[in-house]
């Protein structure tokens, strides 16, 4: 029989694989697990009030009747919009002309400009945000040493972390520190795959630098600034850490105004022992992370298919 | 004749019924060996405390080892009920009764009553105030209580500033003086801003004072109307009580944003520190490089003169779990039976130490007593203010009868809105309402 | 004329070299602005406490100590967490590493019926992180007898949404020649896998492992809910005790976020290149 027949029939027979098997099953058995049985269970959570173990009783729509009425949680749902908005926009700003300087620089100062920029990325977030609470340490802490010393405001007004205006900003630029790097190299190796001939005859027809960043390089970027638009606004929702970390007693900062959607549900649930109430927060957050998710795979595609 | 006879039958019956009872059950030691684990807040005078007792224990009871597991504060109040109902709790456990608010308690741990002696004979050991939550409704009780946990205690301070500064920490006997002193230990900034704060606020220890100064002048009723669940704070002994604290901020000498107030005192960002029992001796073992003393919570101007300990009291409380049995269980019991029967040996460790592991109000009758009747000469300082401590205010504290959680009422509710009105962002008026809608909101939804 | 253009061409030269000048310049400050909080960091772990928060700023200490980290290890038992993370991050890694790839293959080479179903399964999974369904989560870790153990931490990121569509694109770029050819010899699909697939993304490997790593080395907010005992305490979580504990000792902290960041700062230095094709795989084409 000729090599085609052969494959031919292999193809059509189609036997029984094990392989498959085995992973299929493995995967669809872990992610009831992981993923559909919690989410099922989370859903009936919403309806009832518990804590677990004295009491268990079906409340209906109560929790969200209460969530609707609650100003800690729109405190919180605000902040998270608050931390998206800002850490999006300065996020991207910063690190495209963070790229747009390292883009034009080549081999050994490239490398090491990269490396600088890049190392803050694989700290841990948590250990991190233990460095930069003493940084911030109110009025006589170091930021303030500097930012009174090169700006000439009043000690006394620095107080980052203890300020209700200021404590989510301060964050917030920990955050958007910690981030550059990964941002500033997406950037880059976006900017390196732009051809040379673009530029060349933009700067023939007498093009300055910035109309050449705008009219060419910007575009060209657009599948890396909607991807990370995309990722970083899910962060934003998904925000705990930091917020935890330097703003954990007491939690919430001052008078709450570091509250953020995460920290009231594991709040809500853990220290108020009202669990139906926190799964209600979390199908909340689950229906925005959709949205913003969907935003995310849209941004994917177009990467790839670009 | 016959029929004296018969009274004296009966009454001698009864007085060995009454002296049996009297030791409390008889518990098996435990055949074989067990194990115990307890988990205890990490706080170091408390773990301090019990690593000393263990040993003390277990050579009176060989067969039962114990194993101290310190678990922080968070952590334990957020898997204190989650991990009782999943089954994973540990055998002994410490905790504070107000989280059991509104709760049966009879689903969570296994009794004490009439397991460990009768419920008539336990409050012979243990002052009522503190059995209150850990009682279920047939009257059993389930906890063991042992100490007033984190309410407002006094003030730690540093003694070289108030030396600088010319005051005396004898001479605070109210909070006119408070005020005053508070005025003379500041340090201001060239240009006017404070430089050191002469006070210092924590938060849990500020909003529950804020609650106990408004009970102290017996508005308690009026606070809490548990017939409609309804908060007002728009009285005025709470507006009395929250203006008294804001009187340190626009008097300018306590700086309400100079960081966190356990960061700032170590490093004299402040010179006097409101505190809690947990942490008297803190600051004092941490750095021993510090001068640092305390001096007790001066009483609140008010009619009702009893210095009382905390509105939202919690007492620290020793639980078993209900999943023990057999050896197992015995090992608990005794240990419990060896604290209450033995007071001393448990209750003296904190108060003998320079300095103090832990000093506030004993819940544990029987050593409050034993202590009254201590000569002199073995008496100290600490021992005496836990005993002044004890019988000027522990019989008369009624903790407030809300289903709202500590974390959530204090932490979230009250001392969000007093740093609002510390930084001036909200009129006290404000703030007094919005914590009696927002509270009033949270109980109604918690009675359901 | 020649002396002007040779003006011209020197200005122009000048004026180049004091931009490229100030380019790097600025670049230099910007970099070490970016790195100045860690190095702030391991210096100041090595002053005492008291001194940490001081009104005079000073970089180096005045007086060094390792008391900090005497205590960080004897007090909170770094050791212990070490090897906590250190367990966990790995058999993490190794159990993505393996599912993404046989996953991948599974969809992207493999056609059977139900494969759209089971992708959008997986694909539904990244709306529903830990983080959602937290309190459920819990319960089934409970219930499973998981509480404080490795398992119990490790479960909910056995397998990861991410590394599977990676791997599936990747593998699309294998030509099925080379799979047709190996089907011809007998090989079944096991076979294929490990001899043929998985030494042609064997880069892809080494840097999503990099990546899972890192993500489960941070992780904090599960372990946060699942372990209560301090044995099984993950780094990130004896790093939480620091803001947590009732005495907050600055040098502490310092020390502590020095062992979690070092290594991996150290690891970083020799690895760079992989570190950084590695997070921005994310954006970056295959």
């Amino acid at each position: 029989m000729s090599t085609e027949a052969l494959l031919l029939l292999k193809k059509r027979r189609k036997p029984l694989n094990s392989f498959i098997l085995l992973v299929a099953l493995v995967v669809l058995v872990y992610y009831t697990l992981v993923g559909i049985w919690p989410f099922l269970y989370n859903i009936w959570l919403t309806f009832r009030k518990t804590d677990l173990i004295t009491e268990d009783k079906w409340i209906g729509l109560s929790n969200y009747a209460y969530m609707f009425t609650d100003p800690i949680f729109w405190k919180a749902l605000w902040h998270n919009a608050y931390y998206l908005g800002v850490m999006v926009i300065t996020g991207i700003v910063t690190s495209l002309i963070f790229a747009a300087l390292i883009y034009r620089t080549k081999g050994a100062a490239r490398k090491i400009y990269t490396a600088l920029f890049f190392a803050p990325v694989v700290t841990s977030m948590v250990a991190v945000s233990l460095v930069w609470t003493l940084l911030y340490f109110p009025k006589i802490g170091l930021f303030a040493q500097v930012i009174s010393g090169l700006f000439g405001v009043s000690r006394d007004k620095l107080v980052f972390l203890q300020g209700t205006g200021s404590a989510l900003l301060c964050i917030m630029i920990m955050d958007i520190w910690r981030d550059t790097g990964i941002r500033t190299v997406i950037f880059l190796a976006g900017m390196d795959e732009i051809p040379d001939s673009l530029y060349e005859s933009a700067h023939m027809d007498g093009a300055s630098q910035l109309r050449q960043f705008f009219g060419i390089t910007l575009p060209l970027l657009t599948p890396q600034l909607a991807f990370i638009a995309a990722v970083y606004s899910i962060n934003a929702i998904r925000v705990y850490v930091p917020i935890y970390m330097m703003t954990g007693s007491p939690p919430g900062g001052p008078a709450n105004s570091t509250m953020v959607l995460t920290l009231h549900m594991y709040l809500s649930a853990f220290y108020g022992q009202r669990f139906g109430y926190g799964s209600a927060i979390s199908m909340v957050m689950f229906v925005i992370l959709f949205g913003l998710v969907l935003l995310e795979i849209r941004a994917f595609q177009q990467r790839w298919e670009y | 004749m016959k029929h004296l006879r018969n009274v004296l039958l009966v009454a001698l019956l009864l007085l060995l019924a009454l002296s049996v009872g009297a030791q409390g059950k008889n518990i098996p030691e435990p055949k074989a060996k067990v194990k115990l684990d307890w988990w205890y807040q990490d706080w170091s005078g408390g773990i301090n405390w019990i690593k000393e007792y263990i040993p003390v224990f277990e050579k009176k009871h060989p067969n039962v080892a114990i194993n101290l597991i310190p678990v922080p504060f968070g952590d334990l109040y957020a898997k204190f009920i989650p991990s009782i109902a999943q089954g994973n709790e540990a055998d002994i456990l410490f905790g504070y009764d107000e989280w059991l608010l509104g709760k049966d308690v009879s689903k969570l741990f296994t009794p004490l009553t009439p397991t460990l002696m009768s419920k008539e004979e336990f409050k012979e050991y243990v002052y009522t105030p503190p059995l209150k939550n850990v009682t279920a409704k047939d009257g059993n009780i389930y906890g063991l209580p042992a100490l007033t946990g984190a309410n407002a205690f006094g003030f730690t301070y540093h003694k070289d500033l108030f030396k600088q500064a010319g005051v005396s920490a004898a001479a605070v006997k109210s909070w006119d003086d408070l005020k005053a002193a508070s005025k003379k230990l500041t340090v201001y900034n060239a240009d006017g801003t404070i430089k050191r704060s002469g006070i210092l606020f924590t938060y849990t220890e500020a909003a529950n004072a804020l609650l106990d100064m408004i009970q102290m002048q017996g508005a308690r009723d009026k606070l809490l109307d548990k017939k409609t669940n309804t908060w007002n704070f728009s009285i005025p002994e709470a507006k009395k009580a929250l203006e008294t604290f804001k009187w340190f901020v626009d008097n300018k000498t306590f700086d309400p944003q100079s960081g966190d107030p356990f960061q700032s005192f170590p490093n004299k960002i402040g010179a006097m520190l409101l505190i809690g029992p947990w942490n008297v001796g803190g600051t004092m073992t941490n750095f021993p490089e510090l001068e640092v003393s305390y001096l007790m919570m001066p009483p609140f101007p008010t009619a009702n003169d009893k210095l009382v300990l905390g509105s939202v009291v919690s007492y620290g409380t020793y639980f078993a779990s209900k999943r023990l049995k057999g050896d197992k269980l015995n090992g608990a019991l005794l240990l419990f039976k060896e604290i209450m029967t033995n007071p001393a040996d448990f209750c003296d460790i904190p108060f003998y130490k320079k300095p103090p592991l832990w000093v506030g109000a004993v819940a544990l009758k029987k050593y409050v007593d034993e202590l009254a009747k201590r000569p002199a000469d073995k008496m100290n300082e600490f021992a005496q203010t836990a005993l002044t401590a004890t019988q000027k205010g522990l019989p008369a504290i009624n903790t407030l009868d809300t289903r709202i959680s500590e974390p959530i009422l204090i932490r979230q509710v009250i001392h969000p809105e007093m740093v609002n009105v510390f930084f001036g962002k909200k009129s006290v008026d404000d703030a007094l309402k919005y914590m009696s809608d927002f509270l009033t909101k949270q109980e109604k939804q918690l009675a359901q | 004329m020649a002396t002007s253009s040779a003006y011209r061409w020197n200005r122009y030269r000048a004026a180049r070299f004091t931009g490229r000048f100030f380019l790097h310049l600025v670049l230099i400050v910007l970099g070490l602005i970016m790195v100045f909080p860690l190095i702030w960091m391991v210096f100041s772990s090595l002053k005492p406490s008291l001194e940490v928060i001081s009104p005079e700023f000073h970089l180096l200490p005045r007086t060094w100590t390792l008391r900090n980290y005497v205590r960080v290890f004897e007090e909170v038992k770094m050791g212990r967490g070490y090897l906590n993370s250190l367990i966990v991050a790995t058999a993490v890694t190794f159990s993505v590493l393996l599912s993404a790839t046989t996953a991948g293959y599974m969809f992207s080479k493999l056609k059977f019926k139900g494969r759209e179903a089971l992708f959008f399964v997986v694909l539904g999974s990244v709306m529903v992180p830990p983080q959602i369904v937290l309190i459920p989560l819990y319960i089934l870790v409970s219930k499973l007898r998981w509480i404080d153990t490795y398992q119990g931490i490790a479960f909910p990121f056995l397998m990861n949404a991410f590394g599977i569509f990676l791997m599936r694109q990747f593998m699309y770029g294998i030509p099925n020649d080379l799979l047709e050819a190996a089907r011809i010899d007998g090989a079944s699909d096991f076979r294929i896998y490990f001899s043929v697939i998985l030494p042609l993304v064997r880069s892809s490997i080494a840097v999503l492992g990099i990546l899972i790593f890192l993500w489960t080395w941070d992780e904090f907010l599960w372990p946060l809910v699942t372990v209560t005992g301090n044995e099984m305490k993950t780094l990130p979580l004896l790093m939480a005790h620091f803001t947590q504990a009732e005495q907050k000792f600055p040098g502490d902290s310092l020390a502590g976020a020095t062992l979690v960041i070092g290594p991996v700062l150290v690891a970083y230095a020799f690895f760079q290149r992989h570190f950084v094709r590695g997070l921005s795989m994310t954006g970056l084409k295959a």
